[in-house]
């Protein structure tokens, strides 16, 4: 090859050739976002396997981009000064419940760019300050951003913890909105850690807290409720929370939280088994003002709709504009499930090479650090897929990473579903038959 | 095939059959032409070449030899006959002579209108085969490329010479190398293939070998490889000019001395396992750029087998069109049973950059979105990419529709659409609701559908 003579890097090149540093971030959304398929692979055997390690990156588009990075980290870094000098200003006036409040602004300013260490960071230096004027809203404005965090980075305990004082202490200062921001919180991470019990409990509380039914907090709190009562499988119950919260939605004029719940009605009728009815309400909420992320969670819940109800090229296609859009918005972190969605995919059409977007989805949350939670959800799927194929050993490692992460997080009941799981691969037939290579 | 005038030809007939054909014909948007005698009206089929030829068996000199030497030539389109005297001889014997249908006279226009809606379809369609009459490999065609192909196949089949194919992407090169397993010793063993461009580098090497557990971060357990899985059987190895050289000198060895070693293992395996290999790039390039081993290319080739892409194999694409049209209408149960000869020539004149792979993703997606029995040019969407389906449309709810409806109403409402889009015509609602004309009038007037 002569020294002029180029060919475009694989994305998986490209990104082995990085240091991991936290500095290149951007660069590397950058890389995603300006990558592009590979035409010459598109009608190959291979496309329906391809992921974004197999995209070819476009550097000349990237060069072009580098100031525009250089300008957003300029003015993340000045936004955050700013907030940093007000708060300083303010701690001159002994004004420590501003001063909080501006350090809070500097940690959503790091929070907003996904720098979750450096949020954190700013999160306790406002708590810190703010436990110390008698006005205490800001700390538990601190509190519930810590809360935040901590739930990011899926450390459950830790963030439960959290959103428990922050409303312990916006009930001491009686400001109602804050202890029912508290209450959504904490029942989320319960929801997080299956226990639904206790989540019912905290969204209950919320609602009796509530001054008024047309927000965007009692239409979350119904969804959460519904969620609930789905998982538990009250379907009658889960259906009159949901009715509750549409009948007040459109005066709450909040377009995530009625996207919500028509996420929760699509769900429930794929709980209920009705994969039919659930497209056409995934279809309807497409039709919403959504933003990207919450359009990509609608296409993958319809590409399992679709999977569900035997129509597998539809189903293919949804998860592929999911992902398309995750990676032309550089929203890295839904990227996983977009893999974990076509690995379910490839495991219903028996398609053995399936296993490549697994461990692309593994990649994914490896590298972004993303919460444990959708790790044990990648090894379970995973694990399902390996028990299809008849690797039963592999199966049941992958099974018992799940289980020992849900433990570790405090996902109990989720611990438990794997565990059974595991014990009925242990006591299916030992001559399990491969699937046969021949066909596809 | 194919009728370029479009248009019905009466030959003779009263004014009262002139008159229903022009009424009948209107909402077909077909044109009428209308000749008085057998001279004139021969001269109609030369000069019209119609979609449909009316005669009329009480017309002196018409008779069923007539019909029988018209039917054959062929260029009178689907040929209906007219009689004032119909019965079941008269139809059987009608049907022999090779005409489509056989019509008592005096007819009404409604009637007519179904007639030539009818002779219209099967005039200007294909019917499609039974597919599973058919090679279930699909490998279709008889082009010259092709039987090229299959002449190499059967040559080197029953062999066990390695072989690599070659052609571009999307024509089928696993297809041959399922042929040359299916017709070697080794037919009742393993069929393996792995897809080198596909798996990601850092895995393919434990793909192909197998690992011992613990071996890398992330080996979870111990894994057998596809060459051990393949033993006794075939290795199909795709994409393998994508392979990267480290991987490239680990085959070379397999093929030199049939053993393989599992990562992180320390025994060596014996493996018995004929390779076939394919690829899309130009590996003497590779080769030339010092991207690929040419000790492995002249193992792996020693027989070479050449795809030729579809653009290159003329008449396979009306083959291969009607084989897969077959195959997912069963697939997919839709109702399918014809393919429109103006689809058949849209198809014929792309250039199939993506050969039989797009070829076959097109039909699956025509069959899937089409209505009615027959795939009409206006289903063939050759501007979806990759993937069995294009992409569904953003599905903006139908204006009105509300998940609180019962079918009904949705069908209602869904009804009324398509008939303000066919502005009121009954027939073109018809084709798209994939239901009968009388069936969309009827539910029409029972939903109270009234356009303004």
């Amino acid at each position: 090859m002569t020294p002029t003579e180029r060919s475009p890097l694989k994305f998986e090149s490209a990104d082995a050739t990085l240091p991991d540093l936290p500095d290149l971030r951007l660069l590397r959304e950058a890389l995603v976002d300006a990558s592009r398929v590979d035409e010459a692979q598109v009608w190959g055997g291979g496309a329906r396997l391809s992921t974004i390690d197999k995209r070819l990156t476009a550097l000349d588009e990237v060069e072009q981009r580098i100031s525009e990075i250089g300008d957003r980290v300029r003015r993340r870094t000045e936004r955050v000064m700013v907030c940093v000098v007000a708060a300083l200003r303010a701690m001159e006036e002994k004004d420590e419940a501003s001063a909080c409040r501006h350090l809070v602004a500097a940690g959503e300013a790091e929070e907003s760019h996904n720098r979750l260490d450096e949020a954190r960071a700013y999160y306790e230096k406002a708590l810190e300050v703010g436990r110390r004027p008698r006005d205490r809203r800001g700390e538990a404005l601190a509190l519930r951003r810590l809360a935040r965090v901590a739930r990011s980075r899926g450390e459950l305990d830790r963030a439960l913890g959290l959103y428990r004082e922050s409303r312990e202490v916006a009930d001491a200062t009686r400001d109602v909105e804050g202890s029912v921001i508290g209450c959504l919180g904490a029942g989320h991470v319960l929801a997080d850690q299956g226990r639904w019990d206790d989540a019912r409990e905290s969204y209950l509380r919320g609602i009796e807290r509530i001054e008024s039914e047309e927000s965007a907090e009692f239409v979350h709190l119904c969804n959460g409720l519904s969620v609930v009562e789905r998982r538990v499988g009250d379907f009658a119950a889960s259906e009159e929370w949901l009715a509750r919260g549409e009948a007040v939605a459109p005066a709450a004029a909040d377009e995530t939280a009625a996207a919500y719940l028509q996420h929760g009605r699509g769900k429930l009728y794929l709980a209920k088994g009705d994969p039919e009815a659930a497209q056409a309400v995934f279809r309807e909420t497409l039709a919403r003002p959504l933003d990207f992320a919450a359009r990509i969670v609608t296409l993958l819940n319809l590409g399992e709709a679709l999977r569900m109800a035997g129509r597998l090229p539809e189903s293919e296609a949804a998860s592929r504009r999911a992902e398309e859009l995750a990676i032309s918005q550089g929203d890295l972190p839904h990227l996983p499930h977009v893999y974990i969605e076509l690995g379910e995919l490839a495991r219903h059409r028996g398609d053995r090479d399936g296993f490549v977007f697994f461990e692309q989805a593994l990649d994914v949350l490896r590298e972004r650090e993303l919460p444990s939670l959708d790790v044990a959800l990648a090894q379970r799927s995973y694990a399902r897929f390996e028990a299809r194929f008849g690797d039963r050993e592999a199966a049941i490692a992958r099974f018992r990473m799940a289980e020992e992460i849900y433990r570790r997080i405090g996902s109990m009941r989720e611990a438990e579903e794997v565990a059974l799981e595991v014990e009925q691969l242990e006591a299916g037939p030992s001559d399990i038959n491969e699937d046969q290579d021949g066909k596809q | 095939m194919g009728r370029k005038g479009g248009g019905v030809l009466l030959i003779g007939g009263g004014e009262d059959i002139v008159e229903a054909l022009r009424a009948a014909a209107e909402p077909l948007d077909m044109r009428v032409a209308v000749t008085e005698g057998l001279a004139a009206g021969l001269r109609g089929i030369a000069e019209e070449r119609p979609v449909v030829t009316l005669l009329s068996l009480d017309l002196p000199g018409a008779d069923l030899d007539l019909a029988g030497r018209l039917a054959e030539e062929g260029d009178v389109g689907a040929l209906v006959l007219l009689s004032s005297q119909v019965g079941p001889k008269l139809a059987m014997d009608a049907a022999r002579a090779g005409a489509e249908d056989v019509i008592g006279t005096p007819v009404s226009a409604a009637i007519l209108t179904e007639v030539l809606r009818a002779a219209t379809a099967r005039a200007t369609s294909v019917p499609l085969p039974d597919d599973r009459e058919l090679p279930e490999d699909g490998l279709i065609g008889g082009s010259a490329g092709l039987v090229d192909a299959f002449k190499t196949i059967g040559r080197v089949g029953p062999s066990a010479a390695t072989v690599l194919v070659t052609g571009e992407s999307g024509t089928g090169k696993e297809l041959v190398a399922q042929a040359i397993h299916r017709i070697s010793p080794r037919a009742r063993k393993p069929f393996v293939a792995v897809n080198c461009a596909a798996i990601p580098e850092d895995l393919l090497e434990s793909e192909l070998f197998g690992h011992e557990r613990g071996a890398f971060t992330g080996a979870v357990s111990r894994k057998i490889g596809r060459f051990e899985r393949a033993d006794s059987g075939t290795i199909f190895l795709d994409e393998i000019g994508d392979m990267s050289l480290v991987l490239q000198a680990k085959i070379l060895r397999v093929l030199q001395e049939r053993e393989i070693e599992r990562l992180g293992g320390e025994e060596r395996i014996a493996v018995d396992v004929r390779v076939v290999a394919a690829t899309h790039r130009d590996l003497g390039a590779l080769i030339e750029n010092g991207d690929f081993r040419e000790d492995l290319y002249y193992r792996l080739a020693v027989v070479k087998l050449h795809l030729p892409p579809l653009r290159e194999r003329g008449t396979d694409v009306r083959d291969l069109t009607l084989f897969y049209a077959a195959r997912f209408a069963r697939e997919h149960e839709r109702p399918i049973t014809a393919v429109s000869v103006e689809a058949l020539e849209v198809l014929a004149r792309h250039a199939w950059p993506g050969n039989v792979r797009e070829l076959r993703n097109v039909i699956e997606r025509a069959v899937l979105l089409g209505t009615g029995d027959t795939l009409l040019a206006e289903h063939i969407d050759l501007e979806g990419r990759a993937g069995p389906a294009a992409p569904q449309p953003q599905a903006a709810a139908l204006p009105g529709y509300s998940p609180e409806m019962s079918m009904a109403e949705v069908e209602a409402l869904h009804m009324e659409q398509v008939l303000r889009r066919v502005k009121g015509h009954y027939g073109r609602a018809a084709e798209i609701l994939g239901m009968h004309r009388n069936t969309v009038s009827r539910k029409a007037q029972e939903y109270g559908i009234e356009l303004d």
